[in-house]
Parts: C-alpha cells; sequence; structure tokens
C-alpha cells in the first residue's frame, strides 16, 4: 500500500504498515533493537487505538483518514543539552510538506502544527539515552490530512484548507522527503539555520497574546525560544521577559 | 610492566576522569578503580566531583607494588554509585502513569536497563543504566524538576 519509492535516501525504506494497532510510538519501541529494523524505518497505521499525545493525554484520529505513523531514528549525534532541536527539524519538515499546499502554515510552540490557529498536527518523541549517549528516537507524527470533522475545537485537516480529498499512498513520500531534508541538515550541523526557520514559523512570535500561567493570566509578546525550548515571554506592562516550560503556560485564545 | 610505568599509567587514569579502567595484555591485568563516588546530597554540584581522597587511591590487582598508604577509612556510601540525569527535565519512574515504576528499591539493574523518564519540552527520554547493580536509594520524588548531572540512583555494585 505504502512504498517511498525513489524520493528519500533512508526514510521510509522500510515500512512496517499495521492496518490497527495500539501506538505507533509502541510499536517502534518494541522493535527499536531489532536489527531488521534500520534507521529510518516507518510504522504507519490506519487506525490506532491509544495514541499518545502529550504526558497522559491522548490523540484521537479517525480511521484511515489521517497520517499516524513514527519514525525511527539514531541521532547518536545529538548532545543531551541540543535535544531541542530534533523536536524543532521534525516540526518544520512536517510545516514544510504541508506548505506544499498552502500558505499560513505556523509551527505553536513547542511543537504543535498550526495552519492559521488551527491546529492540524502533533508530534510526540521519545529518545533513549545510555548516559548521555543518545541510542534512538521515536518520532511519533500525527497529523490530519483528510478528516472533516472534529470533537476537539480549533481543529483542521489539509482536506479542510484546500477543499479536497488527499490520497495518503501518495502523499507519503512528500512528507517523508521533506522530514529527510529537515533530519539531514540536523545530522549536518545545521543547528542555527534550524533555530532561526523555527523562529520565523513560530504562531504569535513578536504578536501581543493572552496566557495563562498557573492561575495567573498575563499579555505578553513571544521574544524567543531559548536553546533548551523554554518559551520566552515579555510580559506586558512591567517589560520583564519570563521563561516558561510546556506546561506552566497556556495560550487564551480570543473568542471565535 | 614494570612499576614505573604501572605508576605513570595510574597517574594518567588519576587526571582523565574516568571512573574504572581494565587493562589486559598476555602477562598481566590491572583494574583501577577510582573511589570517588560523589555525594548523594541533591542538587549535584556541577564542578568535577573532587575526591575527598587527596590521590585517588587505586586499588592495583595483580600488582607487585602495593598502595603507598592503606586507603582511609570510607563510609558505607562511598561504594555506592550513581544513575545521574544527563539534562534537565521532569523525573518520571514510569513510562505512562497507568505503568508501574520503571525500577524499584531493591531492583537489579544492568546496562541498557530502562530505570526512569526525563521529559523535557514534550521530548520523553528513556534513561538507560550504564552500570550494574542493585538500586538502595531513589533519590528524587516522581514528577518533580531535575537538573543536569543530578544524581537520580543510588546503586550498589554487585
Amino acid at each position: 500500500m505504502y512504498d517511498v519509492g525513489s524520493k528519500t535516501l533512508f526514510l521510509g525504506k522500510k515500512i512496517l504498515y499495521l492496518p490497527t494497532c495500539h501506538s505507533t510510538n509502541d510499536i517502534a519501541a518494541e522493535i527499536v533493537r531489532d536489527a531488521t529494523y534500520p534507521e529510518g524505518t516507518l510504522i504507519i497505521t490506519d487506525q490506532q487505538t491509544a495514541g499518545r499525545g502529550q504526558r497522559g493525554h491522548a490523540w484521537v484520529t479517525s480511521q484511515g483518514q489521517n497520517f499516524t505513523l513514527s519514525l525511527l531514528l539514531k541521532p547518536t549525534f545529538l548532545r543531551p543539552e541540543a535535544s531541542f532541536l530534533l523536536s524543532q527539524a521534525v516540526a518544520l519538515g512536517v510545516r514544510n510538506y504541508l506548505q506544499r499546499y498552502l500558505k499560513s502554515v505556523w509551527v505553536k510552540w513547542p511543537n504543535d502544527i498550526y495552519i492559521h490557529d488551527y491546529k492540524a498536527g502533533g508530534i510526540l518523541i521519545e529518545n533513549t539515552w545510555q548516559g548521555s549517549r543518545l541510542t534512538h528516537s521515536v518520532v511519533g507524527i500525527g497529523l490530519n490530512i483528510n478528516q472533516s470533522t472534529f470533537e476537539a475545537p480549533r481543529a483542521t485537516s489539509l482536506r479542510l484548507e484546500t477543499g479536497q480529498l488527499w490520497s495518503l499512498p501518495a502523499e507519503l513520500p512528500w512528507l517523508l522527503q521533506s522530514l529527510e531534508q529537515y533530519y539531514l541538515r540536523l545530522r549536518n550541523g545545521a543547528e542555527a539555520a534550524i533555530r532561526e526557520e523555527y523562529m520565523s514559523c513560530l504562531l504569535g512570535y513578536q504578536q501581543a497574546r493572552a496566557f495563562r500561567a498557573g492561575d495567573e493570566v498575563l499579555t505578553g509578546t513571544i521574544v524567543g525560544v531559548s536553546t533548551a525550548g523554554r518559551l520566552r515571554v515579555e510580559v506586558v506592562p512591567e517589560g520583564r521577559i519570563r521563561e516558561f516550560e510546556v506546561k506552566t503556560i497556556e495560550w487564551i485564545w480570543p473568542a471565535d | 610492566m614494570e612499576t614505573k610505568e604501572i605508576q605513570k599509567l595510574i597517574d594518567f587514569i588519576a587526571q582523565s576522569g574516568l571512573d574504572e579502567v581494565n587493562i589486559e595484555t598476555a602477562d598481566l591485568k590491572i583494574k583501577v578503580k577510582r573511589n570517588a563516588t560523589p555525594g548523594v546530597a541533591a542538587p549535584a554540584p556541577v564542578a568535577s566531583p573532587a575526591p575527598s581522597i587527596a590521590s585517588p587511591a587505586p586499588s592495583i590487582a595483580a600488582s607487585a607494588t602495593p598502595p603507598a598508604e592503606p586507603k582511609p577509612a570510607l563510609t558505607d556510601e562511598t561504594k555506592y554509585l550513581t544513575i545521574k540525569s544527563p539534562m534537565i527535565g521532569t523525573f518520571y519512574r514510569a513510562s505512562s502513569p497507568e505503568t508501574p515504576a520503571l525500577v524499584n528499591i531493591g531492583d537489579e539493574v544492568k546496562p541498557g536497563k530502562p530505570v526512569c523518564i526525563i521529559e523535557a519540552m514534550k521530548l520523553f527520554n528513556e534513561i538507560e543504566s550504564e552500570i550494574a547493580g542493585r538500586v538502595v536509594k531513589v533519590l528524587v520524588e516522581n514528577a518533580t524538576p531535575v537538573e543536569f548531572d543530578q544524581p537520580l540512583f543510588l546503586v550498589e555494585p554487585v
């Protein structure tokens, strides 16, 4: 069903297609030490029964309509303090793929994929370290392609944004090609270029927005993202720059 | 190998920061181990673990030269090894809220055994042990922040 042809060098050269599975990331974690599954192996499913998002959060997707996949990578070159770059590179790879068809594609910090102000995809990366040596990474990607109705608010798909249905087998090679391109940049040490491009498509960058930080509601401007990946917000009115961890800050969207 | 050469080798290892070195040739086998397990207290000191013993008092197997001075008496804890955090993040003892802890006190670990998860910016980092032994103490509370190099587990070599 799925074949990437000659569009990539190593991503998706080996494909494990499962009509249904609990979580492609879990399957990837099981086969990671099996030498028959080299770096770049793709695990892809039509139906994920126990998809995971952020710790304790589920990722819900409709059967056969969207990309639900995991990639097995071995970024052994990545230092612990630079590991956020992998997250950035993967997000840019997904975004760059959508940019083939759409203009307003953004990365919402830290690594969600947004079209305008609506979420189209999520990324869940699981790394394994031996001490400070990264041995392998499982990169899980959920990307809404043909789904047209959502229970969750503020969600969208490629179909909703373009008004047409897409063939998943025809699109997969383009998605993997884009991901590979960014992964190879990372491997070649283009750290500054990745950080720069990430900032260029960061949702809300340099805009005043409302946030919830714990019990506190604040207005601030996103002024950057630290090397470790923390969001830097210049809080109005005092003008002080504060750094936030993932779960310590939440967006307050303007009423639709 | 001559005594002088062994002395040079030990000096070299002492300066290298390596904790343990095993050398084996046709006619000799040398095992040098540094007795400088860093303290247990968290947060971990960022500086290199300055050994409390002036020279790293290596114990030499199969060598004719005994250590110049007898080793000072060591407290029990110095024989323990630590598993440290390779990064800043949030420490979790289990892979997910529904699953049991990856290791508990009394469990044996060996290189490659997953011991905890450190979540950093939505990246889930499974940390594997690099050492073998028995877990005697978990030094960090579940779901709390950890610093780079902070000791997480105390392990008794077996």
